[in-house]
């Protein structure tokens, strides 16, 4: 679990014990006092009997509750389908129960296979049932947290780089010779664009995903500004497919591989450079490619052997790009794929591969496969 | 009264054509040319001394510090840094009192900033300007990148070089001889600009006229007169002189 750090796990690890502790507490006394009523002979059972019957079983469930979290982390991760996901916790649930009853045959003696198929093993799953809903329930409790979380910062980082005053004020000073030179069409144009780009920094927008058609408009309004920065030496060609367009996307996706693009592939260099924002949808994926012309992506380490990828060479951790993976990570678990590489006629290609989702409108907009 | 030759060095086009079009309007100035980067830049004050530079402090590859390191703070002329906003750089030159133009400026502002450049140039306090240089490139980022790719002209075309390609560079007259793989690339930096610019972990200069890439050293002779000669790995021979003996030693960590 990438996200989870060691001492979030033993918190939860703690709390989970802590609530079974709880729970055995509750029982323990229930045992006791039952006891005393089924007791007319004034046979009274020790506490230390009652604890004995009960927490045993207790602790056992307990322990297992690191185990089902990472289990139900793990097949959410996979995006498998309703099926397999069923199936796969069914199994996963006859195991532990099956493993607990096993362990509690050693404290409590050991029954008969018919006591256990009956009457042992339906209460234990009803138990695993029980502990599974307050896992699920804290799982996507967590993981919705961390999407809110993954989309302010993304949010935010957005804002800093269409705010970063040096890109402002060369802008800025951009829009100033234009006027000196009486070019004031492009001028008011140049405003026009800033103040587009500003207005998207500022705008209040809580949607986490956007249709990859509004992205790349997002991104297309900070290169018009870079491109009149860079007038002769940035050139930017986009092509979507109409179905692309309509897919959905975390917003803010594209923000930092196009700024990254523009940084590598033109701001260091002297000669004019190219930038392209592609998308297309295979299968049930979407794919989109935000490439440059410039000198490649920076290989911190030698570079590794050929690996995967359209032709390219696979890079190491792009730095910078971790958050784009972050971000991909905590939306579409392993389902999405990002991958920064060596582009076959020099530059960069940045690849994000996410699961083709439409919106509930445009799904009956988009071309349906005919049947 | 002769006009101040004037260079301007910006990466982006608006900015630098800009600024020449407004160097062109004042009478005492004359604009000698305008560069794109700090290859160009270091090429153009090498061959076309200007009097005065207005220097964009962050470009691609070589940048305003890297072009004053390359030439030499004693050799530097006047300059004017022209930047958007670098905050490590305005404290610098704030520390140093150099001067500088922060984009977008008004005319006012730039005419203020010329202003001072020139009684500055006219009182000859030129002296005072190359030790608050020489201050300045000392004290940012000592860790600033070394270059890592040339532009070379091979007849129309602009090539890159990267340095790692360089086998070795070869002084010819105030240029310098790029030798990359049995090719020969002519650049206008001088020899001293080169070595200035590129990682001395990398490069070492072994004579006056020569500088090579450690990677492509096979093996050195050394005569007992102390000077010598590097083979390199496709054979070239190169003379290394006596004086520059301990520098190679010390980059190669080993005693000849």
């Amino acid at each position: 679990m990438p996200t989870v750090t060691l001492t979030r796990n033993q918190r939860a690890l703690a709390w989970a014990l802590g609530i079974m502790a709880l729970l055995a507490a509750v029982a323990v006394t229930r045992h006791h006092l039952e006891m005393m009523d089924h007791s007319p002979g004034g046979h009274y059972l020790t506490w230390g009997h009652a604890i004995s019957q009960q927490a045993p079983d207790y602790i056992l469930w307990a322990l297992t509750i690191p185990l089902v979290y990472l289990f139900v982390d793990r097949v959410a991760r996979r995006r498998w389908g309703w099926p397999r996901t069923v199936l796969t916790h069914a199994a996963f649930a006859l195991v532990v129960a099956l493993a607990v009853i096993l362990l509690r045959n050693g404290w409590y003696g050991a029954k008969d296979f018919g006591t256990i198929m009956t009457s042992i093993l339906p209460s234990q799953l009803f138990t695993y049932a029980a502990i599974l809903g307050g896992v699920l329930a804290y799982h996507y409790s967590r993981v919705f947290v961390e999407r809110e979380v993954e989309l302010a910062d993304a949010r935010l980082r957005a804002l800093r780089a269409q705010l970063r005053p040096h890109f402002m004020f060369n802008a800025l000073n951009s829009v100033a010779m234009l006027v000196r030179s009486g070019r004031g069409t492009e001028a008011v144009d140049t405003i026009a664009r800033v103040s587009d780009l500003l207005r998207d920094g500022l705008v209040d927008d809580d949607r986490a995903e956007v249709t990859l058609e509004e992205e790349v408009a997002l991104a297309r309004r900070y290169l018009a500004v870079e491109e009149v920065r860079f007038a002769d030496r940035l050139e930017v060609q986009v092509d979507l497919t109409e179905q692309a367009k309509a897919a959905r996307v975390p917003r803010l996706i594209l923000q930092p591989l196009v700024e990254n693009a523009v940084r590598h592939g033109i701001g260091a260099r002297a000669a004019a450079g190219r930038i392209g924002i592609r998308a297309r949808v295979s299968g049930r994926e979407l794919i989109v490619e935000v490439a440059d012309d410039g000198h490649g992506p920076a290989v911190l380490t030698p570079r590794p052997p050929l690996l995967s990828g359209e032709g390219g060479t696979q890079v190491s951790n792009g730095v910078g790009l971790r958050n784009t993976r972050a971000r991909l990570e905590a939306a579409y678990g392993s389902a999405a794929r990002f991958t920064l590489e060596h582009a076959p006629d020099g530059g960069a290609i940045a690849t994000l591969v996410i699961p083709l989702r439409f919106d509930v409108g445009a799904q009956h907009a988009a071309p349906l496969p005919t049947p | 009264m002769t006009r101040l030759r004037v260079l301007v060095v910006d990466d982006e086009p608006l900015a630098r054509t800009g600024l020449s079009e407004l160097i062109r309007k004042d009478p005492e100035l004359e604009s000698i040319g305008d560069c794109a980067d700090g290859q160009a830049a270091v090429e153009a004050i090498e061959s076309l001394q200007p009097d005065l530079v207005l220097l964009d402090v962050q470009m691609p590859e070589i940048d305003g510090f890297g072009v004053i390191r390359a030439i030499g703070a004693e050799r530097m002329p006047p300059v004017i840094f022209v930047t958007a906003y670098e905050e490590f750089a305005l404290e610098a030159f704030r520390v140093h009192a150099l001067d500088y133009l922060l984009k977008p400026f008004s005319d006012a502002e730039l005419a203020a900033a010329l202003g001072r450049a020139k009684r500055l140039i006219r009182d000859d306090g030129l002296h005072q300007l190359t030790e608050r240089l020489t201050e300045l490139v000392g004290s940012v980022r000592p860790e600033s990148k070394y270059l890592s790719r040339l532009t070379v002209r091979v007849a129309q075309r602009v090539q890159i070089v990267r340095v790692t390609e360089i086998d070795w560079i070869e002084a010819a007259d105030y240029c310098a001889k790029l030798h990359v793989a049995g090719t020969a690339h002519v650049v206008r930096v001088s020899l001293g600009a080169l070595e200035r610019l590129l990682d001395p972990a990398a490069f070492v200069r072994v004579h006056r006229s020569a500088i090579i890439n450690l990677d492509r050293i096979r093996e050195i002779l050394s005569d007992p007169t102390g000077d010598g000669v590097v083979v390199l790995a496709d054979g070239t021979k190169v003379r290394m002189a006596r004086s520059r003996r301990a520098a190679v030693e010390r980059v190669l960590g080993k005693a000849l």
